[in-house]
């Protein structure tokens, strides 16, 4: 079958009364956890992921897809009228968009941003269906040594992106690394770390790293800060319906927007970091006339907007491609999601698409019905997720640790989780502290185990000869790529100093 | 059989996170790390009281909604919501609440002490 016909049968598959029902379940949840302060879409994932667990897997592959989308929706209205970020995909939203929410123009930014979600979200999940069947092609061929090269780049450009340096970016996935050590050996049945404890015996559950680092370490990260609690929101003015004039200034941003998340979305760089820095600097850049005087001014442009939006968006849907074909979560969501699929004992890879077809385009299509109801949800009907942000802070936060707790109990059904979940809030807690990125420990404790199975299972068949590692050219190109995604930026930075020092 | 045993890739990780350490220690010695904003220690104390008495209560099966209304009560007083009688009350409906909706809603197992039997018997 090509493409379009299982295109269309995903979208009927979507299209199922249940399935529609999860996936506006998951945007309405995304987009509320979104607003919150604070809160991006990889907590939010996160947090529902052990509660997903009565939905069966294909019900709460849709939701969390929708999750993900609908928190980079909401996460746009917390930057614009908050100033606060939920996590690095907003960051740039937030420049222009506060600015024009204190201009009066809240309303025309949070429409420029739904609207640019839409439209990325849309043009970059149709550029997923069509690449991924081409990426799986390609997949097929791969075996241990390629897949543990792979998982070696994933490690290095996970390290390198988030975080600043790369020594705190490496602390945080050897954090993860020897989390994912504990339990059961795959291949011999030995037990690994456990120290006896007969609940670490099975290795420990996902969610309760994620749910611990992210939740609960972030709670009590705020919890430890002297914050004035009491920050206001701005109020939105201003029609959310944009004029003809102003779809006018979007619609190159949302195209450049849009690009450069789908390039980027994909690459081990770490989600929406880059895409959104580079679509603000381009818009900021062109900028002319009215747009280039809002800019200046600090009164805030909308394309300043519009552009970042569409590639955050683009960029999620970029991230599915990796994560979908070759198991390979590029951003902290998509590593949430990655343990969404082991939950059900599903590995993602090029395998999913032949064994789980109907599962994996019943998503593609969810993903395509999830953003016509979140800009339904958002344009319209913005007023409703804006007084969530009038929830007080001990409230909320406390809210979200009953939440957190509630998910975990249900899911592992004893109490001895909790004390895990503590920990693992203690650890988040000094991470955050000192400034180590939480995502490289997500995608260690991920990518540990399979890459020592990758490994092993290798040496085995060449009879334990390491030299296999380097004796396929896919490899080695995969090793060169991660040497230059790692070197490139230092290179870059002092060709530049060298240059500007010469002039 | 060829290849490596299960001891093998832990050795490999503790390698790792040694050399990390040294490099840390290196770090530090250069004046990497910038000053930070003092801990706010009563907050933290709550929060993490909070937790703790979640557990406790748990093991001592008091069911979720107890447990957790004295998490939800510790945790919102220590963001700075007072009194505590009142965070405490506030804790105990949000929890009844979300187990009410997930135990009779999703079907999820939770802790059940005394307050959850009787709910049930009324339920039932």
């Amino acid at each position: 079958m090509d493409t379009f016909a299982l295109l269309f049968d995903g979208l009927a598959t979507a299209a199922q009364p249940m399935n529609l029902l999860y996936a506006l379940v998951g945007v309405v949840l995304g987009t509320a956890v979104g607003v919150m302060p604070g809160i991006g879409p990889a907590l939010t994932v996160a947090l529902l992921l052990p509660v997903s667990l009565s939905f069966g897997a294909t019900g709460s592959m849709i939701m969390f897809a929708g999750i993900y989308y609908g928190g980079m929706y909401g996460g746009a209205i917390s930057s614009i009228l908050l100033n606060t970020p939920g996590e690095t995909a907003s960051i740039m939203t937030a420049l222009e968009g506060n600015r024009m929410a204190k201009d009066g123009r809240g309303g025309k930014a949070l429409g420029a941003a739904a609207i640019g979600s839409f439209f990325g979200g849309t043009c970059a999940t149709f550029g997923l269906a069509v690449v991924s069947p081409l990426m799986v092609q390609v997949a097929l061929a791969f075996g241990p040594a390629e897949y543990f090269a792979l998982i070696m780049l994933a490690f290095l450009t996970v390290s390198a992106a988030f975080g600043g340096s790369m020594v705190r970016g490496l602390t945080a996935l050897f954090v993860g690394l020897a989390i994912g050590l504990v339990g059961v050996d795959t291949l011999t049945g030995q037990s690994r770390l456990s120290f006896g404890i007969a609940e670490m015996r099975d290795s420990i559950d996902i969610a309760i790293v994620a749910v611990g680092l992210f939740a609960m370490g972030e709670t009590l990260f705020l919890a430890s800060q002297h914050l004035d609690h009491s920050e206001k929101a701005e109020p939105v003015r201003g029609s959310v319906w944009l004029s003809l004039e102003d779809l006018k200034r979007c619609f190159r941003p949302y195209l450049r927007g849009t690009g450069y998340g789908f390039a980027f979305g994909p690459l081990p760089t770490g989600g929406a970091e880059i895409p959104t820095f580079l679509s603000y600097s381009t818009e900021r850049r062109v900028a002319k006339g009215i747009a280039r005087e809002e800019f200046d001014s600090g009164r805030g442009a909308i394309e300043g907007v519009a552009g970042p939006e569409a590639a955050n968006n683009a960029s999620a849907a970029g991230t599915l491609i990796p994560l979908l074909t070759l198991g390979l979560p590029t951003s902290a969501t998509a590593a949430m999601m990655l343990a969404g699929f082991q939950q059900y004992g599903l590995q993602p890879g090029p395998l999913l698409f032949t064994n789980s077809a109907d599962l994996v385009w019943g998503l593609i299509g969810s993903l395509f019905i999830a953003n016509i109801m979140l800009v339904v949800l958002n344009v319209p009907f913005v007023g409703v997720w804006v007084r969530l942000l009038a929830i007080p802070r001990p409230w909320l936060y406390a809210g979200i640790m009953t939440f957190a707790t509630l998910g975990i109990v249900g899911a592992q059904g004893s109490a001895f989780a909790l004390i895990l979940l503590l920990g693992f809030g203690l650890i988040g807690l000094v991470m955050r502290r000192f400034d180590y990125p939480l995502a490289p420990a997500l995608v260690g404790a991920i990518l540990g185990p399979l890459a020592e199975e990758q490994l092993r299972r290798g040496l085995m068949i060449n009879r334990g000869d390491w030299l296999f590692l380097l004796e396929s050219g896919i490899s080695l190109t995969i090793y060169a790529i991660a040497i230059i995604a790692v070197a490139g930026p230092y290179v870059w930075t002092a060709m530049r100093r060298r240059r500007s020092a010469s002039v | 059989v060829q290849g490596i045993g299960p001891q093998v890739f832990p050795y490999i990780v503790a390698a790792g996170t040694a050399v990390i350490a040294a490099l840390t220690v290196v770090m530090a010695l250069r004046g990497g790390f910038p000053e930070r904003e003092r801990v706010h220690w009563a907050g933290l104390a709550w929060v993490f009281a909070a937790i703790l008495a979640q557990i406790v209560l748990l093991y001592a099966g008091f069911g979720f909604i107890l447990a957790s209304a004295a998490l939800f009560g510790l945790a919102a007083r220590g963001f700075g919501q007072r009194p505590l009688w009142g965070a405490l009350a506030v804790g105990a409906v949000v929890s009844a609440v979300l187990y009410l909706l997930f135990r009779y809603g999703l079907g999820l197992a939770l802790p059940a002490g005394p307050v959850e039997r009787a709910l049930a018997s009324l339920i039932a």
